[in-house]
């Protein structure tokens, strides 16, 4: 009768060890994730710099997703625009909304992508696109996957940057993302155009490093009382028998 | 006992007034209203809370100790600091619990 006792007992124990061992394990772990969290926020805070300007064709493929290297980098490519949209309530000038002039733009025997060419004009008709063949350097972004406008029948809206919205506008393959232009020339010639502000695209991590770093603090303080509480409980437990004791006394 | 107890109200009225804070004001803030100004006004708000916490349990379990509470007690003022209400209930359970006494 006794040994089953014990045994109870033992896996009574072992049982409330491992269920401590696993908070304590949780806890930890989602401090280590908000430490990890709060340096990623540090790391997005630093400049990005731009490497040199490399091929659209040596760093992207048509059909293939971007590679983790291809977003930001600044591309040079040759062809002609085959048909123009506007992309409404994108980033404007100092943050404002305002409207992209965006156009498919297909390079011979390789693909085509999508090119944000510049800013809308507020009013009066919209700027025509040229004909001829054109050289556009931009910075390569990664494909928007939200939507920036309510979807309509309008053809010439695009309700977001990607190139799955252009699939059946063109034979060629398509390249993933998009292009923001920072200079376009015809047979060497500048364009002028109201750019698009070009600036890398960053990751985006909720919160702030010190938000982050608090909850480290909290989660890494909860597996301290997670270790502490047994010991309280015991010592609750001699306090209590000890209290017990004296009163009947 | 009696500077645990000042201690755990101030800290439990504090924690509560952050998470009304962050509940009504921050989160609504920063999630509904698409608003880069006003988002910038209140993100004080959950780092001045991540901050009050931890010192909110400091001082639940100070109290736990002092007022001889069991193990379940303890938790309960501990958590209580995490919900916008529940750290006041908490306040309101500790003072007249001491006044038992």
């Amino acid at each position: 009768m006794v040994p089953r006792v014990n045994r109870s007992n033992f896996s009574n124990l072992i049982s409330k060890a491992l269920a401590a061992a696993l908070l304590i394990a949780i806890f930890i772990g989602l401090g280590i994730w908000q430490l990890q969290r709060a340096a990623d926020l540090q790391e997005l805070e630093k400049p990005v710099i731009d490497k040199p300007m490399i091929s659209l064709l040596d760093i992207a493929k048509p059909g293939e997703a971007l590679s983790e290297f291809a977003p930001n980098r600044i591309v040079k490519f040759s062809g002609s625009y085959a048909e123009s949209f506007i992309a409404p309530n994108q980033k404007g000038i100092g943050n404002a909304k305002a409207s992209w002039e965006v156009g498919i733009f297909e390079i011979p025997n390789a693909g085509a992508i999508l090119v944000a060419r510049e800013i809308s004009v507020s009013s009066g008709a919209r700027t025509s696109f040229p004909i001829e063949q054109v050289t556009i350097v931009g910075r390569l972004m990664p494909h928007q996957s939200e939507d920036r406008a309510v979807l309509t029948n309008n053809v010439s809206v695009l309700s977001r940057l990607d190139s799955a919205l252009i699939a059946d506008k063109t034979n060629l393959p398509i390249f993933d993302g998009f292009v923001i232009v920072q200079k376009e020339e015809i047979s060497g010639v500048p364009i002028k155009l109201r750019l698009i502000s070009s600036a890398p695209a960053k990751a985006t991590v909720p919160g702030y490093y010190w938000q982050h770093i608090s909850y480290v603090v909290i989660w890494w303080l909860m597996a301290g009382v997670v270790v502490f509480l047994p010991f309280y409980q015991k010592f609750k437990k001699n306090e209590d028998s000890e209290n017990e004791l004296g009163s009947r006394k | 006992m009696s500077g645990a107890l000042k201690r755990f109200r101030f800290m439990a009225i504090l924690a509560g007034v952050m998470s009304l804070l962050l509940w009504f004001v921050d989160l609504p803030t920063m999630y509904i209203l698409n608003n880069e100004n006003w988002q910038s006004h209140v993100k004080w708000i959950p780092i001045v809370h991540g901050y009050v916490y931890p010192f909110y349990v400091f001082t639940a379990i100070q109290f736990s100790i002092k007022s001889r509470y069991d193990i379940k007690k303890m938790i309960f003022f501990i958590l209580a600091g995490t919900l916008p209400v529940a750290s006041f209930l908490a306040e309101r359970k500790a003072l007249q619990e001491s006044h038992q006494k």
